[in-house]
């Protein structure tokens, strides 16, 4: 019965160790902030369909665009990824020219 | 007249003063064909972009009045009409454009027989286009875009339509029964602080019921400055826009049976000041178009203003 017990703590707590702290990493990654630089935008009706397309893009949390500064705030998902050529691709279907991509550098 | 088959439209025009032809022509031109839908001109298009598998609606509502008669007719027309336009972006560069318009037509008139009124509401004539960007500049806050366009206007309208003194004559009518292409070029220059936009358009009327309507052609610019706010903030904050638009707008004559009707046709220059309220989401607009010089053929009847509002809506 005792080396059951034992069997059964030895074999599930790596799983539980592991799942908690992969759980709490998840938790303390703060969310992914990407900046889109964006030309050819410049009145707020066309920056609804930049916001739009950006926002349509799988992982993407929000959109909130500076028409002033030609820049487009992208925030991820947790744990989701967005590549660079996909962005470039929404603002082009938008109708703008993609500038600059600035992804969150990595400590 | 026997032989050019113009006898075939006397009990048409029976009761009709001469000239009602060339003003109808005119103001079916200028009220049914400017549809912007970006931001941008309220009495004719834009070179802005639509985004791709994105849709943008516009309503409008459109009041025309013309009473200077040059004849003895005192002839009193009002038009509204209220154009429905979707726009779907197929890619970045090519937008497709559905135009249907619902109108009122009515004129009142002096004749022998009295004070009479004739007209006839309903859906119009709908219009399909297709508008290709092939040149655009974007720098940070600016752009420059030059955009063709190509389109054709379909007999959706009714164009046999009668009343108590009989058919009405073609101008009347919701529709022209024909099927007329249309071509012409948008440029638009955006910034920040101000707006210029400038369309060429040329519409070649074909002939159904025997009548042709004579060819169209406008040339139109619009300038559109930021009134508020002042200084930009961050974000996107709304715009409020003064607007000044010129429109100038040639009609050919009409042709009844293959002889042109002298009392149709003309050109005439209209200036439009306007406002216009711009949100990420949508427009409010409204603008009145003021003739500044008409030259009509014969006793082609003279407009008096023409009044627009409306709305434009991204989703």
């Amino acid at each position: 019965m005792f080396l059951r017990v034992l069997l059964t703590i030895l074999v599930m707590a790596p799983t539980v160790l592991w799942t908690v702290s992969h759980g709490l990493a998840q938790e303390s990654s703060p969310a992914q902030q990407i900046i889109v630089r964006v030309d050819g935008a410049s009145c707020p009706f066309c920056a609804f369909g930049l916001e739009k397309k950006l926002g349509q893009i799988a992982g993407v949390a929000s959109v909130t665009m500076d028409l002033k500064g030609g820049k487009a705030t992208v925030i991820l998902k947790k744990g989701a990824k967005v590549s660079e050529q996909v962005l470039r691709q929404a603002v082009e279907e938008a109708g703008f020219t993609p500038r600059e991509i600035i992804f969150p550098t990595t400590p | 007249m026997k032989g050019t088959g113009v006898e075939t439209y006397a009990p048409m025009y029976r009761h009709v003063p001469r000239g009602l032809d060339g003003v109808l022509v005119i103001v079916a031109g200028m009220l049914l064909y400017g549809e912007p839908l970006a931001a941008g001109p309220i009495t004719f298009n834009t070179a802005l972009p639509v985004a791709q598998g994105e849709f943008i609606l516009r309503e409008q509502v459109q009041i025309l009045r013309s009473t200077d008669d040059p004849g003895l007719a005192n002839r009193d027309l009002r038009v509204l009409a209220v154009p429905s336009v979707l726009a779907y972006g197929v890619t970045r560069n090519l937008t497709l454009f559905g135009i249907v318009p619902y109108l009122d037509k009515t004129i009142d008139f002096t004749s022998a027989a009295g004070r009479q009124r004739r007209g006839a509401s309903g859906l119009g004539d709908s219009t399909v286009l297709g508008r290709y960007t092939i040149y655009s500049r974007d720098r940070l806050g600016e752009t420059i875009r030059v955009a063709p366009f190509l389109g054709l206007k379909v007999p959706t309208g009714e164009n046999t339509k009668q009343d108590s003194l009989g058919r009405l004559p073609q101008p009347l009518q919701l529709g022209s029964g024909s099927w007329d292409p249309i071509l012409g070029i948008i440029a638009t220059w955006q910034t920040f602080a101000w707006e210029l936009d400038s369309a060429v358009q040329y519409k070649f009327n074909t002939k159904a019921n025997d009548f042709t309507f004579g060819d169209e052609a406008r040339l139109d610019l619009s300038f559109q400055y930021r009134l508020w706010p002042r200084e930009l903030g961050s974000g996107v904050p709304a715009f409020l826009y003064g607007v000044l638009e010129s429109n100038l707008f040639w009609n050919g004559k009409n042709t009844i049976g293959g002889v042109h009707d002298p009392n149709s046709g003309g050109t005439t220059w209209h200036l439009a000041p306007g406002i216009q309220y711009v949100t990420k989401r949508v427009i409010l607009e409204t603008a009145v178009q003021i003739p500044v010089v008409q030259r009509l053929n014969g006793l082609a009847l003279k407009n008096d203003y023409i009044v627009s509002a409306g709305f434009r809506v991204s989703f």
